[in-house]
């Protein structure tokens, strides 16, 4: 099989998997040595669906002994091609489209050959041949296979930036029921010993840092490589399973608290692959995505706390207005807040006033107070925001009743998906599957026994 | 003084950065305050207005350059050099208010009796965006860095035989001396050229410094026979990782303008690999000689 064929099958196979990020370290550049890593990280293409292109992103196996239901790689599915690259043709691979400014480094995650050992171990030929055969010094997602030994996920870890274990499926539960291969234990194990040898990793690498006496200017050599220096992620599928957004975002922040993560994705489910156990409807989740994505901002950017985006009795996100102005409006009585006084964590509460513009209100109100025509340069989101605000001591949003009714009609924003495709509510044509299903039962809450599982 | 009352004036500059700040140096040094300050290209002359010619001093930019830094501070000069890149034909005269704002002696801000604060390491004029003399160079200089930004994401090398890669972009901003120190460090173990079509601007990295070349002729070799088959394999891989369900054009466009399209591997169709390059005839021009990244680079 030559490797446009492999390529071919490989990418197709990982596209699923959601994240694509290149951010979370920098790394100059160094003479002789090819790539860096910037902080921000950098998309260097956007595929019709609008998502971004930043890593290599492919499976260097797509032979699995999983047969997890909602996956087009699994072992029963007989449709689909198998192949594998070998380590020194991916690697190869990369170094051609890095030279080429295609991509910003490479995503590697596999289908399960043989045993997760033995797959961890193909990464590792690959990880090893980009970094030390080749001196590259670019951007490497790895992913971590449950149920490998914690020596290979070690050895893993310093290869690559960033790590990820994929949760896939919020609850126990569901992952008995779709994953039977897979255990929660065998999930948060990798995870968790990702999370503390990397705490671990730092604290050292501080210490050596550290001006430990009067003598010796001369610094520790320090050859080896941080350990996933740009932190773990994961990602959850949305809709495959009845878990309610509550749910999901309960784990989420405890997540966040407990692991350390840098990110969790949401992938809104997508029918791959027809099983009795799975929806297998026209209606992709997109807009729940979204709303979940935006809740996550607000835990990682904004200072929310879980249980103040979402509470047990309405456990789903408004689909007609953001987390945040739906926050807003449940505490009328903090607005209206006063601009050129408000502390950033208040102006980080404000509908329509993102990360970066409270923090260019702070800079911009040491030089003058800010009224309407200096909050609307600034770039806020003024008529979304004129409604909790005052400026020097104006109410802004006078004309319209500062009542949660009135307000949310004026808040009121349908998500934009464009004017294609699923999320414009519009289907593509041989993309339909009407199958019965469990999609048609009403959605459960899941009881609390089930929710135990969270770390 | 009847002269001064009807007659406005315009300074042309050459299009550099060290052009705009000689033109910034001659404005305080003439004692004049010229209604435009724009490129002798982009210029269109006003009822009455007459035009001086500035030319380029690197002593004077320096000059200039310091003392925007010791006033001001490096982020407002840098907000200066990337309006000096930008294509806006106002770009001159708001670097010059801005600079004028930065130097001028401490007063009362222009509202209210907030007083401006004490210049010290710290005071960044740019954080006051909201100031009439501030906000227009603010957006300008945003402009060109996320213009620059694109050019980071979307320029795409190729290989061509020799050993020598080649890159052309059509950027809306001159940004090509902006991005030339990202690529010659990370990309630092291949010569490269970096051609801006639009401001016939070439960027030469040599494997051991870069410069830049304007309206530069080239005779460049053609694409190595393996270029084919990775831009083959990146359209094959570019097709293959997006999913049809979440099918949504108007936000690949939002991401990556429709400009930018003709200059991306993955955006041309099959087969138009590039074929050497002849570039367009300019009246005077400095030479690239072809052979000059390769000697460093011998097959």
């Amino acid at each position: 099989m030559d490797i446009l064929e492999k390529l071919q099958i490989l990418a197709d196979a990982a596209k699923y998997d959601v994240a694509c990020t290149s951010s979370g370290i920098d790394r100059s550049a160094q003479k002789g040595a090819l790539g860096g890593a910037s902080v921000a990280g950098c998309c260097h293409s956007f595929t019709p669906d609008g998502r971004c292109v930043t890593l290599l992103k492919v499976l260097q196996t797509n032979v699995c002994v999983c047969d997890c239901a909602y996956c087009v790689n699994r072992s029963s599915n007989a449709e689909v091609q198998r192949a594998a690259f070998t380590p020194r043709e991916l690697a190869d691979l990369t170094i051609a489209f890095y030279r080429r400014n295609y991509i910003e480094g490479l995503f590697l995650s596999s289908g399960v050959i043989q045993n997760p050992d033995h797959t961890t171990e193909l990464m590792i030929q690959t990880l090893a041949l980009l970094r030390e055969e080749y001196r590259f010094r670019g951007y490497i997602h790895a992913k971590a296979v449950p149920g490998t030994s914690p020596e290979l996920i070690d050895r893993l870890g310093f290869l690559a930036d960033r790590m990820s274990v994929n949760l896939e499926l919020p609850s126990a539960k569901s992952l008995a029921l779709l994953a039977p291969q897979k255990s929660t234990r065998e999930i948060f194990a990798p995870m968790r010993q990702i999370s503390e040898k990397r705490s671990e990793d730092r604290e050292t690498r501080a210490l050596t840092r550290r001006k430990t006496t009067y003598y010796g200017d001369k610094p520790i050599a320090r050859s080896n490589r941080a350990y996933v220096p740009a932190g773990q992620s994961t990602q959850l599928i949305i809709g495959a399973t009845p878990e309610s957004d509550y749910d999901i975002l309960q784990l989420t922040g405890s997540l966040y608290e407990n692991f350390a993560l840098k990110r969790v994705f949401y992938s809104a489910y997508i029918p791959v692959v027809n099983d009795p156990l799975l929806p297998q409807t026209d209606a992709i989740q997109l807009n729940r995505e979204h709303r979940l994505y935006q809740a996550d901002w607000l835990l990682r950017f904004y200072g929310f706390r879980t249980d103040e985006l979402i509470e047990p009795e309405e456990p789903f996100l408004d689909l007609e207005v953001d987390p945040k102005a739906n926050w807003a409006l449940r505490h009328l009585d903090f607005f209206p807040l006063e601009v050129n006084t408000a502390t950033l964590e208040e102006l980080l509460r404000v509908p329509g006033i993102g990360a970066r513009g409270a923090r260019q209100i702070l800079r911009a109100r040491k030089h003058s107070a800010l009224g309407e025509a200096e909050l609307k340069k600034i770039g806020i989101a003024y008529k979304r925001a004129r409604y909790f605000i005052t400026c020097k001591g104006r109410y802004e949003g006078a004309g319209a009743e500062f009542s949660p009714e009135a307000l949310r009609a004026r808040l009121k924003a349908p998500i934009d998906g464009g004017k294609h495709g699923r999320r414009a509510d519009k289907a593509i044509p041989g993309q339909l599957s009407l199958f019965s299903s469990l999609a048609n039962e009403p959605v459960k809450h899941l009881s609390s026994e089930n929710r135990a599982m969270l770390p | 003084m009847n002269e001064e009352v009807y007659s406005e004036i315009a300074y042309l500059y050459d299009g550099s950065a060290e052009g705009l700040l000689s033109a910034i140096f001659s404005a305080y040094a003439r004692h004049e305050d010229p209604t435009d300050i724009t490129t002798e290209k982009r210029y269109r002359p006003r009822l009455g207005q007459h035009a001086l010619a500035i030319e380029t001093s690197v002593e004077q930019a320096l000059r200039v350059e310091r003392g925007i830094r010791r006033e001001a501070g490096d982020p407002a000069f840098e907000a200066v050099v990337y309006a000096a890149l930008s294509d806006d034909e106002a770009a001159g005269i708001k670097a010059l208010r801005f600079v004028r704002h930065c130097m001028a002696p401490m007063q009362t801000s222009h509202r209210s009796a907030v007083k401006r604060p004490q210049r010290n390491r710290r005071y960044n004029p740019l954080d006051d965006i909201t100031h009439p003399d501030v906000a227009p160079l603010y957006e300008i200089a945003r402009a060109v860095g996320n213009e620059r930004h694109r050019m980071l994401q979307f320029i795409r090398f190729q290989e061509l035989e020799g050993g020598l890669w080649f890159a052309r972009c059509n950027p809306s901003a001159s940004v090509v001396p902006l991005v030339m120190e990202h690529f010659a460090t990370r990309l630092n173990v291949q010569p490269f050229i970096i051609y801006d079509e639009n401001h016939r601007l070439a960027g030469v990295w040599d494997k051991a410094d870069w410069y830049l070349v304007p309206d530069a002729d080239m005779q460049l070799p053609a694409a190595s026979e393996r270029e084919r088959e990775v831009a083959a394999a990146w359209r094959l891989f570019y097709q293959h990782v997006s999913i049809d369900p979440r099918y949504n054009p108007e936000l690949r466009r939002q991401f990556m303008p429709k400009r930018l399209w003709r200059n991306l591997t993955e955006m041309q169709a099959e087969g138009s690999s590039y074929k050497g390059v002849r570039l367009p005839d300019s009246g005077s021009r400095s030479e690239i000689r072809a052979d000059l990244p390769l000697a460093r680079n011998p097959e």
